[in-house]
């Protein structure tokens, strides 16, 4: 079997096992997607009535409605079913077939990595339809095509800078047993400092100048921003290559302890 | 009293247990210690932009806030181990393990993992309701504050029935999972101020997914004049729960079918 031909396998199965509970999968997305979206709004509505606003930092509230249905769904694409996926197998011996078969274990993990993600992504766009033909106003924002395929390349680099990241707590496995808790705080981190839990905007400026130099809103601020057409090309050429250095300098280390990790694996599972 | 011996076990090899995993038990409790900050951070970045959030200033809701964190905590020590398990329980057929034992299976399933960890974040977080308690500029006497208390133990109980009942899915769905990704979603409605909804999302948060109660009312009792309401209200949900997690429970294991899917 050729290169490509087994990553196609590999992607088309992950896509079926992800559908197998049908049930589960619409409800959970819909739930998900209802419940997410009933909280931000009254949350929100409450602080815009408080202050007696229309705007604030540059969101209306039904903008702000829009970035809260769309940000859980981008977490999603970016951290799919990653908690566990690799250490689990470091953990019970199964990551032994990695080192055995003729396949490259990242580009295995990032094939069903991506799976998840395509199907979340659809979901994005299925949720963002039904949205602007049923509730959206029109006049705080609108979206252009052009902004929505450079947000899907950002997306999808944005995607493989946290597979990397969170690939290197997954391998700390290979010293620890059972580091689920680790793949949890860096999944609270980049939420919260990514400006998923409340958009960066609304963060005193000393702060979002000091994030800047993480990674963080590169991975949910910056594709927002650029979704809503907010900024400009050359911001968007410069912040995609800091996105992509992410990327390599996260590589770098998760292969460096890949490396190291797999000489004190034992292959018998515990 | 054979409960108690039997529960006073688990909480022994927990502990022990807890003790193998080194590491792990450090994380978990770094990670709630994340989430805690994550949570005061949150509405102090939100009270920047506003003096009063649905009735409350900053100062009653670090007492909210700190309420809903005690109630995590609590779920997270007592419960949360082996909720988590009860969707692949059913799925792989392992329940037929803990039906087999000659007691409650619904006693065993729910409280069989005590989590050692999560224990020393339940000590942080009833260090941060007193801190909250204590740092109040107005008054509140020591009665109200011990009921408060047992409500939140209260809240507690509303959380893990709720959980549970979107577990119990997995009878009829068979997923290794249940519904626990809306359970999870819903569930942050708990960490917000009940007087932010209204309408049929009010009704729906306070009578059918009674996440509004848990946190919200012991801070209401608290901070506000005395109000039979809410402990009747609080007390009512939590019949209410109880009943319907029997009967789904008992229904469920009707279909369940102990082949592993």
């Amino acid at each position: 079997m050729n290169n490509n031909k087994w990553t196609q396998h590999v992607y088309a199965m992950e896509l079926r096992k992800i559908i197998t509970y049908r049930a589960d999968f619409w409800v959970n997305f819909i739930g998900q997607t209802i419940f997410s979206i009933i909280i931000s709004y009254y949350l929100w509505q409450a602080i815009f009535a408080s202050q007696g606003a229309t705007s604030m930092k540059g969101f209306s509230l039904d903008k702000i409605i829009f970035y809260y249905l769309m940000v859980p769904i981008i977490s999603r694409i970016q951290q799919g079913e990653m908690i566990g996926s690799i250490s689990r197998e470091i953990y019970d011996g199964s990551l032994n077939k990695f080192l055995l078969y003729p396949m490259n274990f990242y580009k295995y993990k990032i094939t069903t990595y991506f799976a998840h993600s395509t199907f979340y992504y659809v979901q994005l766009w299925l949720i963002a339809f039904v949205y602007f033909l049923f509730f959206h106003r029109g006049e705080s924002f609108n979206l252009s095509i052009s902004n929505t395929l450079i947000f899907t390349f950002v997306i999808s680099i944005s995607t493989l800078t946290y597979f990397m990241l969170h690939s290197i707590t997954e391998l700390i496995a290979f010293w620890a047993d059972n580091i689920w808790s680790l793949g949890v705080i860096t999944r609270f981190i980049v939420r919260f400092l990514g400006g998923a839990l409340i958009p960066l905007a609304f963060f005193p400026e000393w702060a979002v100048s000091l994030l800047y130099y993480t990674p963080f809103p590169y991975l949910i601020h910056f594709p927002m921003k650029v979704l809503f057409g907010e900024i400009e090309y050359s911001m968007i050429l410069q912040n995609t290559f800091i996105l992509i250095f992410w990327t390599i300098f996260f590589y770098i280390i998760s292969k460096v302890i890949w490396n190291k990790g797999k000489y004190s694996y034992t292959g018998v599972g515990i | 009293m054979r409960y108690l011996r039997l529960y006073i076990h688990f909480v022994k090899f927990s502990f022990s247990k807890a003790m193998q995993f080194r590491v792990d038990f450090f994380f978990r409790v770094l990670m709630d210690i994340v989430f805690y900050l994550i949570q005061f951070v949150f509405f102090s970045v939100i009270y920047l932009h506003t003096d009063i959030l649905a009735g409350w200033n900053i100062e009653q809701m670090k007492i909210f806030i700190s309420g809903y964190i005690f109630i995590d905590a609590l779920n997270m020590t007592v419960f949360s181990n082996n909720s988590w398990w009860l969707p692949q329980h059913i799925n792989r057929g392992d329940l037929d393990y803990y039906l087999t034992k000659p007691v409650s299976s619904l006693f065993f399933l729910s409280l069989k993992e005590f989590a050692a960890n999560s224990f020393l974040n339940l000590i942080i977080a009833s260090g941060l309701v007193w801190w909250s308690i204590s740092t109040y500029s107005g008054d509140l006497s020591a009665i109200k504050v011990f009921v408060y208390i047992l409500l939140l133990m209260n809240g507690t109980l509303l959380y893990f029935f709720t959980h549970f009942l979107f577990l119990m899915s997995s009878f009829w769905t068979q997923s290794p999972r249940g519904f626990a990704d809306v359970f999870y979603s819903v569930a942050h409605t708990m960490e917000r101020p009940d007087r932010i909804f209204k309408g049929t999302a009010r009704v729906l948060f306070t009578y059918i997914l009674p996440f509004s109660v848990m946190a919200s009312y012991p801070a209401h009792f608290l901070l506000e004049d005395f109000s039979i309401e809410i402990l009747i209200t609080m007390l009512g949900m939590t019949i209410v729960l109880f009943t319907a997690l029997m009967l789904v429970w008992k229904k469920g294991l009707s279909v369940y079918s102990s082949a592993s899917s």
